[in-house]
């Protein structure tokens, strides 16, 4: 049976936020610049005035190389992955009737712009109360400089990731086997032709 | 001549009584003062735990009461773990108690339980104080009236020494807590945990 693609990002999704808490006790900063390759500020965001739900990650890639050193005895396949990551960064914010238009704006203009700055769209679902879009930034065929999720669940909640960094997808591929992560493993994260 | 090339006297070097007096003195104050402001130092918070609860006071404007501040410093943590190590105790704990240089926690609880973060919003205020100490915030996480949020130094290379300082808010109480420790064994520790391990095989 195929699995939908937006199960394929929510298990994604929770691998990141899931890692991110990981890597949380431990690590430190880039300071991202608009030039970096796979850097898409997503600018400032807010927790709902009415009092929704807001989770902001910001791993940047001090501590991500700290986490590398940490694994590399151990964990050298996570290790050499991390090491190629420059930054993560998780946006989840709760959507009420105050902040709904505007976020969802937002995370249009945002769309739009990856759009027009040649980013592939590799994901686009749409369900009745769900639109999920995922972009990749490449280098080359085997190397992928950035990705961007997008998730909008129209009346929950708005979702936004961003890594930075080479990420090679059969790596990513191969921290789904080493974990048992069977949507990571499945997760294809290649440009399509 | 000879007088004056002669090496001065040992009673020409030897300080004044007086003199004696004063330095005994000063040493014992010393000594005396160590242990007390050791011990006032376990009472007292951190500039960046100190910075980040100042912060969001001021923020919620609500009238917290300080419930307890604690600081283990490293001296405190040697004494704790010079003194269980006559305790038989899992070595689990035993290697988060080494890895650990440096902890403090602050409870601050507040009688009414009225709405704080619809007034001004103490994660941006709490971000403000921290980037100025030269902090960024890893992770904020905010649902309703319950805040969390963790912060890490800017200029942060060692694994060996890593420090964190973190907060929880809600209606009612907030919690400062600040650390500096080795991660290596804790990731060690972590990773070697066979329920980790099961637990990641569960998931889908």
């Amino acid at each position: 049976m195929t699995e939908h693609p937006s199960m394929k990002i929510k298990g994604f999704l929770r691998f990141t936020l899931a890692s991110a808490c990981l890597w949380a006790a431990l690590s430190p900063n880039l300071q991202a610049k608009d030039d970096v390759p796979g850097y898409v500020d997503f600018g400032k965001f807010s927790p709902p005035a009415s009092g929704g739900e807001f989770v902001e990650v910001h791993i940047q890639n001090n501590l991500i190389s700290m986490a590398a050193r940490l694994a590399e005895k151990s964990e050298p396949e996570i290790a050499e992955v991390l090491r190629g990551l420059q930054l993560v960064r998780v946006n989840v914010i709760g959507l009420k009737d105050d902040n709904r238009s505007e976020i969802v704006d937002r995370i249009e203009s945002i769309r739009d712009r990856l759009d027009e700055q040649g980013w592939e769209r590799i994901v686009t679902a749409q369900e009745k109360n769900e639109d999920v879009r995922v972009f990749v930034k490449t280098k080359d065929q085997d190397t992928i400089q950035g990705v961007v999720v997008t998730v909008l669940e129209a009346n929950r909640q708005a979702v936004l990731v961003n890594i930075v960094g080479n990420i090679q997808p059969e790596k990513i591929a191969l921290i789904g086997e080493r974990f048992h992560l069977d949507l990571l493993k499945k997760l294809n994260l290649k440009a399509q032709p | 001549m000879n007088k004056l090339m002669n090496p001065p006297t040992s009673q020409t070097r030897r300080p004044k009584p007086g003199r004696r007096f004063f330095l005994f003195l000063g040493t014992l104050t010393i000594l005396l003062s160590l242990p007390v402001f050791g011990l006032a130092s376990c009472f007292f918070l951190s500039r960046q735990a100190k910075g980040l609860r100042d912060s969001v006071l001021r923020a919620t404007g609500a009238d917290w009461r300080t419930a307890i501040e604690l600081n283990a410093g490293s001296l405190a943590l040697a004494l704790a773990r010079t003194g269980l190590s006559f305790c038989d105790l899992p070595p689990e704990a035993r290697t988060v108690l080494d890895s650990v240089r440096q902890a403090e926690v602050g409870l601050y609880q507040r009688p009414s339980g009225k709405g704080l973060l619809g007034r001004t919003n103490p994660l941006d205020a709490a971000d403000q104080v921290m980037a100025t100490q030269g902090w960024d915030r890893l992770v904020g996480v905010v649902n309703h009236q319950n805040l969390v949020a963790v912060y890490v130094p800017r200029k942060q290379d060692s694994e060996s020494d890593v420090k964190i300082c973190a907060l929880v808010l809600d209606r009612r109480q907030m919690i400062v807590v600040s650390a500096r420790a080795d991660l290596g064994p804790l990731f060690e520790l972590a990773l070697n945990r066979p329920e980790w391990r099961q637990a990641l095989s569960r998931r889908p």
